[in-house]
């Protein structure tokens, strides 16, 4: 999983499913770093994140963790902050800046992410649709296209959310469009991104897609979530 | 304004801080401001009188929500990120124990500060403040279980220590506590006797007494809480 840490440091236990959103921003944080890290799969569906083993790691019961020795950490976000702070290299300062300024831009922008997944919820609806007996509301995309704008007043004309170089915040940022275009159809998409800033996001999008660990860390926890929810949708 | 609002943008290293002293997260800027004892130019926002749609305020917070901050050319929103970027500009001994430096130390304050939005989430299925505030909401008294989930989850953190994150006051106190400030505002005191025997709940108490006796609490707090409890009692 590549070859940055640093010798003498311990290495980073990551407990994950390979479905879960949050879970492939922690592991897209990981790869943009170039660390080694153990996986230890924990299987969403099997129940394995309420046993007790994984309680032990991650009291909330939920994925992603991280086990650094004796240290665990949950919390998605709070995770990648601290794979980069403890890091020294030249990647880790450039996906979160030590200045305070530009640090302060990928923070706003972290917390963003949380709005944008919740808009974009608002229409694929996807935990009450795979674990709720629920609906989509397709009724709900201007809502949801919303976050296009959010995030496009950011982009600008940059290649980045915080401009010329990519951050933890480009990550956390268009997770939630990629799960928006796997759960969605081509012509929902469509129309999804012909609202404001649509055009913005998607060529940014591209520009993440392109990244050579992208498929690595989403290809197939994409298509999974994909393949339960529409087995859900007839 | 108390110690550390200045007169100008001299005097305040050219920090401005829009804030209304009602909203609950522009008090936690405020609260981590004073611990700082970071100088800065005062510029209240009225949201009651809808300043923060103004187009002077949109220019300083395209979200047109407080707080916001602004140093010279650099604009900033959202309560944490500004927390945050407070203390890591500040290089004071205070700044870094209101916000570590060293790795893990920092991620636990981190991971704390994430946590609020569960802590609010929980106390918000009861008293329902924004919806009860303006939209003709009503409190949910029998969510009160749910509620008091908040305390448990705190209290796991605290443990025996003074403080969330350890023997350090951070700025993840100041946020973890807002919800429980507005817990007490919108409840009587016979509920809040309910609510605080549930588990976890006496930890709680301790900590919030901790926090309620720092010098300038009442300071950042007081009319803000006074305010919204006699809105909040008058819709319900």
């Amino acid at each position: 999983m590549g070859s940055g840490s640093s010798s003498g440091r311990q290495e980073v236990e990551l407990y994950w499913d390979y479905r879960s959103p949050p879970a492939r921003c922690v592991h897209m944080t990981l790869a943009a770093l170039g660390e080694k890290f153990t996986p230890k799969p924990v299987d969403l569906f099997k129940g394995e994140h309420k046993k007790p083993e994984y309680l032990a790691i991650n009291p909330a019961g939920k994925v992603p963790a991280i086990k650094v020795g004796n240290f665990c950490l949950n919390e998605s976000k709070a995770i990648a902050c601290y794979l980069c702070n403890r890091s020294n290299t030249v990647a880790a300062k450039k996906l979160y800046p030590k200045g305070a300024q530009q640090r302060a831009e990928v923070d706003r922008l972290l917390l963003l992410s949380g709005d944008v997944m919740d808009l974009i919820q608002k229409q694929i609806a996807m935990f009450t649709v795979i674990f709720g007996g629920g609906q989509p509301k397709p009724e709900n995309m201007d809502e949801a296209a919303k976050s296009l704008k959010m995030v496009a007043d950011y982009l600008e004309n940059n290649n980045w959310v915080t401009g010329s170089t990519m951050t933890i915040a480009d990550i956390f940022c268009s997770n939630p469009f990629f799960l928006y275009d796997s759960l969605t159809t081509d012509e929902q998409q469509k129309e999804f991104y012909s609202h404001e800033g649509g055009s913005t996001v998607k060529a940014w999008m591209k520009r993440i897609r392109g990244l050579p660990y992208f498929d690595d860390v989403n290809e197939k926890g994409l298509e999974a979530i994909a393949s339960v929810y529409k087995t859900k949708l007839n | 304004m108390g110690s550390g609002a200045s007169s100008g943008p001299k005097e305040s290293g050219g920090l401005e801080f829009y804030w209304d002293f009602r909203s609950p997260p522009s008090r936690c800027v405020h609260m981590t401001l004073k611990a700082l004892g970071a100088k800065y130019d005062p510029k209240p926002v009225d949201i009651f009188k809808g300043e923060h749609k103004k187009p002077d305020y949109l220019k300083i917070n395209p979200a047109g929500k407080v707080p916001a901050i602004k140093i010279g050319n650099f604009n900033l929103n959202e309560s944490r990120a500004i927390a945050t970027f407070l203390c890591n500009k500040y290089n004071t001994a205070a700044a870094k124990k209101l916000y570590p430096r060293g790795a893990q130390q920092r991620a636990e304050v981190d991971r704390l500060l994430l946590l609020s939005d569960e802590v609010d989430g929980a106390i918000q299925k009861q008293i329902n403040l924004g919806a009860v505030m303006f939209a003709g909401g009503r409190p949910s008294p029998d969510q009160m279980p749910e509620a008091a989930k908040s305390l448990k989850l705190v209290a796991g953190y605290l443990q025996n220590n003074n403080w969330v994150a350890g023997n350090n006051m951070t700025i993840a106190d100041f946020f973890l506590a807002t919800p429980f400030w507005l817990y007490e505002i919108c409840t009587s005191e016979d509920d809040q006797d309910e609510f605080f025997s549930y588990e976890g709940g006496s930890t709680v108490k301790a900590w919030l007494k901790r926090i309620r006796d720092l010098p300038y609490f009442e300071e950042v707090n007081a009319k803000g809480l006074e305010t919204f409890k006699q809105i909040y009692s008058s819709k319900v």
